[in-house]
């Protein structure tokens, strides 16, 4: 790799000298091959940490549904590649998506990861994730909206629009400005279909009346992805994952009380108790209790520092 | 006192021709303490003729009101004096670069020879007539400036020295220099009066 450069570099002399290169296009190619370098190894860092948040997204509990997408999606862009590389004509695929489910069922996780991972396979430019509401798109006098619609897909484009609680656009009656602010998304979305990906996420029932509601909707977003409600097992197992990642322990009684504690709240609050993010509040006020109750201790081991008993858990 | 040339760190002086490199080169060794210079002109195909000159010698056989009087690559060896001792490098003197293609050949293979140096010297120094800046010759600020700034902005050590800071308009060109190239260091110099070369002594000693 090395040599070759020095033997172009041998060349660029040569044609300097015998006058068909000019200084001036010497040094831009210099350059160009410079930034070109540069853009090489950016993707090489690409390639490297797509493999870490693949890993990452591995790791989530359950979700089978999205990781199936997420292979899916990656497969279609190395096959649209080699089908350009080859003369062949290559789409690219709109990739709107509606997510379904429960709160604390991994919506926002996923999609800030979704970005990530398009990022690093070149889908878009940034991947970056922007989550906004009806507030930040409905305007509130006539013309407004259109511009507040504007406003988000300038801040999207190159990443990605998450809208939270969508449905929420259609309430308000007829002389809401609800309308007017899904009519000029569909169009945002439609213009910068390669370098934007718009997701709509709400409760099933609630989107699913959405959709029925703007039938229009349905069709401009080909990926639907139902989050389902994480069973009491996966719970704890997300338990175990967060715990590890704040580096703590969980003795075997505390995990028995956990369980306990997780049943319990899914039988009183039913479908919106908050799933992961009910594990992850339970873990931190665990993690606050056991503060302390060693705060008057003079000398704590390690063991003591990292370990989460029964009594942290109420 | 010799050396062996790899250790020691080299200086390279580029820039449009007539920018002064020549002038700031003899007055710089001769502000340095060298009275007698041993100049190693390196021809083309990198032979090195060795020829020895008094200072004063050296000058009236080598600058000239000509561009593209500068054939060839000469060195001095010098030493600038660093905390107790001295340390020793090589100031290159390069012939003029211009841009587009020139149609001497001589002229062509002493630029080729140039910017080789260019990619081998650690230390550029790089000098700009501030008094032509906003007159059309062809020893004002052009492209080709531009380009070995961008070029040698990534190395370690570089600067521009605004050359000519003696002459009438060199003031504004000095200004104007500074907002151009505002993220590289600049020593206004004279090659004639010996202004900046107490900074330019300075600045290649922290580089060696």
């Amino acid at each position: 790799m090395k040599r070759r450069v020095i033997y172009s570099l041998q060349e660029k002399y040569n044609s300097l000298e015998s006058g068909r290169l000019s200084t001036n296009e010497f040094f831009d190619s210099l350059f160009y091959e410079k930034e070109k370098a540069a853009v090489d190894s950016k993707d090489v860092n690409d390639e490297a940490s797509l493999e870490s948040i693949l890993k990452e997204l591995d790791k989530l509990i359950g979700l089978n549904n999205v990781k199936s997408l997420v292979n899916e999606v990656l497969a279609y862009t190395d096959m649209q590649k080699k089908r350009k590389e080859n003369g062949l004509q290559a789409q690219p695929m709109a990739m709107h998506m509606i997510f379904k489910g429960n709160p604390g069922t991994g919506k926002t996780t996923v999609a800030r990861l979704l970005g990530k991972i398009l990022k690093a396979k070149g889908i878009l430019e940034n991947g970056h994730l922007i989550e906004i509401e009806r507030a930040d798109l409905v305007g509130e006098y006539i013309g407004h909206t259109a511009q507040k619609v504007r406003e988000q897909i300038r801040k999207g484009i190159g990443g990605i629009i998450f809208i939270d609680e969508a449905y929420s656009l259609a309430r308000g009656g007829e002389k809401d400005f609800g309308k007017e602010a899904i009519d000029a998304l569909v169009k945002g979305m439609e213009d910068h279909k390669d370098n934007l990906i718009l997701i709509l996420a709400g409760y099933q029932e609630e989107m699913d009346n959405f959709l029925r509601v703007n039938p229009g909707l349905k069709s401009r977003f080909p990926i639907h992805m139902d989050f389902e409600d994480y069973t009491i097992e996966e719970l704890v197992e997300i338990a175990d994952l967060m715990i590890e990642c704040r580096q703590y322990l969980l003795s075997i009684s505390a995990k028995a009380k956990l369980f306990q504690l997780l049943a319990q709240k899914r039988m009183r609050d039913g479908l919106h108790s908050g799933n992961a993010r009910l594990v992850r509040n339970l873990i931190e006020k665990a993690i606050r209790r056991q503060a302390v109750r060693l705060k008057n201790r003079d000398e704590c081991s390690i063991q003591e520092l990292m370990m989460l008993t029964r009594e942290d858990f109420e | 006192m010799h050396m062996d040339g790899d250790n020691m760190k080299h200086c390279l002086l580029v820039g449009k021709p007539n920018v002064g490199k020549t002038s700031f080169f003899l007055n710089f060794a001769s502000y340095l303490g060298v009275y007698k210079c041993e100049l190693n002109f390196k021809d083309v195909e990198g032979r090195i003729i060795h020829k020895e000159y008094s200072i004063e010698l050296a000058k009236k056989y080598l600058i000239s009101q000509t561009p593209f009087k500068t054939k060839d690559i000469c060195e001095i060896n010098l030493s600038i004096p660093i905390y107790k001792g001295f340390q020793s490098f090589k100031l290159l003197d390069s012939s003029g670069l211009i841009d587009g293609i020139s149609d001497n050949e001589d002229i062509r293979s002493s630029m080729t020879a140039t910017i080789k140096a260019l990619e081998e010297t650690n230390i550029i120094l790089h000098v700009i007539d501030a008094s032509s800046i906003f007159l059309r010759e062809i020893n004002s600020i052009s492209l080709i400036d531009d380009q070995i700034n961008r070029y040698c902005k990534s190395k370690s050590s570089y600067c521009i020295l605004s050359n000519k800071m003696d002459l009438e308009g060199s003031k504004k060109g000095y200004e104007l220099l500074k907002n151009k190239y505002y993220d590289s260091y600049i020593i206004p110099i004279s090659s004639v009066s010996g202004m900046g070369f107490k900074e330019v002594r300075m600045f290649v000693g922290r580089n060696l």
